[in-house]
């Protein structure tokens, strides 16, 4: 169905940290939230939608509490969102959207060095030109179903991602991303 | 000064100024490999209400559709150029069946059926042998997704676990732009965006930067819920 990645960390007080993100196609992300303001399975999944060649949209689904505030965005300095930022704190204080967009309009992977740490990405590459060819050749990509159950018209999937806390003791020690 | 005899190594001379990039990965358009594939799934493109009476256009996968609700709650999701002579639905009325075309008052329902064509004999005694092209959409947790594949290949609506079972406590929020600051379109291809998640080390880099003076203080308050 997708790519995992997880990573454990001792906390130092007889338990792990086992944080599982994951991907899956086409354009899925499950990524908890690293603020571990929720434990256990993650509460949110986002989709990168392609609008055309050189435009997303990101959409998130987020499950909470009605008492709790959505996670909002960041606050630089304690007093401005990124919608509020000057073009000088943009370039001090870049995040996330300033890299992928920074890019380009469409990235030349021409002009690429990929390293060690960029294992996850090329996993996510060689997964969709594996699905490319399953198309191509009459086939059906991964995940898609087209069993009707008796009462609904939907398939019901189960996600692992989330920030477990687990005892160290029996979860044994910090492992690297795999 | 640097030893005139030296040759400088690694200079942009000379570099490759015609990058390119692998289609493979980007191409989002009909016909094309990238988007056939994508073109079996599912996607969301505008929350729940973005869709009204008011008609409004949206581009998915490179293709210009537009948007409406009918007075009975339906939403529709059709091509925008009118299939009789070729305005845009954009100037359509939105009522209780469909929508119906400014120009010759073609009545469309969601599904692109023609309903009524007012100015044709018996108002339209063929009008069945006309349709309006359309896609099929469901509406799920607030968002609203459509499928532009091949109707044969349509797969069931994926649900997931993480928003089953809501109790009357729980509620769920759609949020439509990019999460850690930025609008809602970001003028760049899809992929470079995706593949991103599964990069976990920008996180310690590229994330924690931007958020540190926020970011701080919250993972001080994960840390004593954590017990650390």
């Amino acid at each position: 169905m997708g790519i995992k990645a997880t990573a454990d960390r001792e906390l130092g007080d007889g338990r792990n940290l086992h944080r599982v993100t994951e991907v899956r196609f086409p354009t899925i992300r499950v990524i908890p939230t690293p603020t571990l303001t929720y434990t256990g399975k993650s509460n949110n999944m986002s989709r990168a939608v392609p609008i055309d060649n050189t435009h997303t949209k990101v959409y998130a689904m987020v499950r909470k509490p009605r008492n709790q505030a959505a996670q909002g965005l960041p606050v630089y300095a304690g007093t401005k969102t990124w919608f509020e930022l000057t073009d000088e704190e943009l370039q001090r204080f870049p995040g996330d959207y300033e890299a992928q967009v920074g890019q380009g309009r469409i990235t030349s992977h021409s002009e690429e060095h990929l390293s060690s740490s960029d294992r996850g990405v090329s996993m996510v590459r060689r997964m969709w030109k594996q699905q490319l060819d399953v198309v191509d050749a009459g086939g059906d990509p991964l995940g898609v179903t087209f069993d009707i159950g008796p009462d609904t018209g939907s398939a019901l999937f189960s996600l692992e991602a989330g920030n477990y806390l687990r005892d160290a003791a029996t979860t044994g020690s910090v492992q690297a991303c795999r | 000064m640097a030893a005139m005899t030296a040759t400088d190594l690694g200079t942009g001379y000379g570099r490759n100024h015609q990058p390119t990039h692998d289609r493979d990965y980007t191409d989002v358009g009909p016909g094309t490999r990238g988007g056939e594939l994508l073109r079996r799934y599912w996607h969301p493109f505008a929350r729940s209400d973005e869709a009204t009476d008011l008609p409004k256009e949206v581009r998915l996968l490179g293709e210009d559709l537009l948007l409406f609700r009918d007075l009975s709650g339906r939403a529709g999701l059709v091509i925008s150029r009118c299939c009789h002579r070729g305005t845009t639905l954009l100037y359509g009325k939105v009522e209780e069946a469909g929508i119906r075309c400014c120009y010759h008052g073609w009545l469309f329902d969601v599904e692109g059926e023609c309903l009524d064509q007012p100015c044709e004999p018996e108002c339209g005694r063929n009008k069945s042998s006309y349709r309006q092209p359309w896609f099929p959409v469901i509406e799920y947790n607030g968002l609203i997704f459509a499928y532009l594949g091949p109707p044969e290949k349509k797969p069931v609506f994926p649900r997931y676990d993480i928003f089953e079972d809501l109790s009357d406590e729980d509620e769920i929020v759609i949020i439509d732009h990019f999460a850690f600051g930025g609008p809602v379109v970001a003028p760049c291809n899809w992929f470079q965006t995706h593949e991103n998640a599964m990069d976990p080390y920008h996180i310690f880099i590229c994330t924690t930067q931007s958020a540190a003076h926020s970011f701080i203080p919250i993972w001080r308050a994960g840390r004593k819920l954590i017990g650390n």
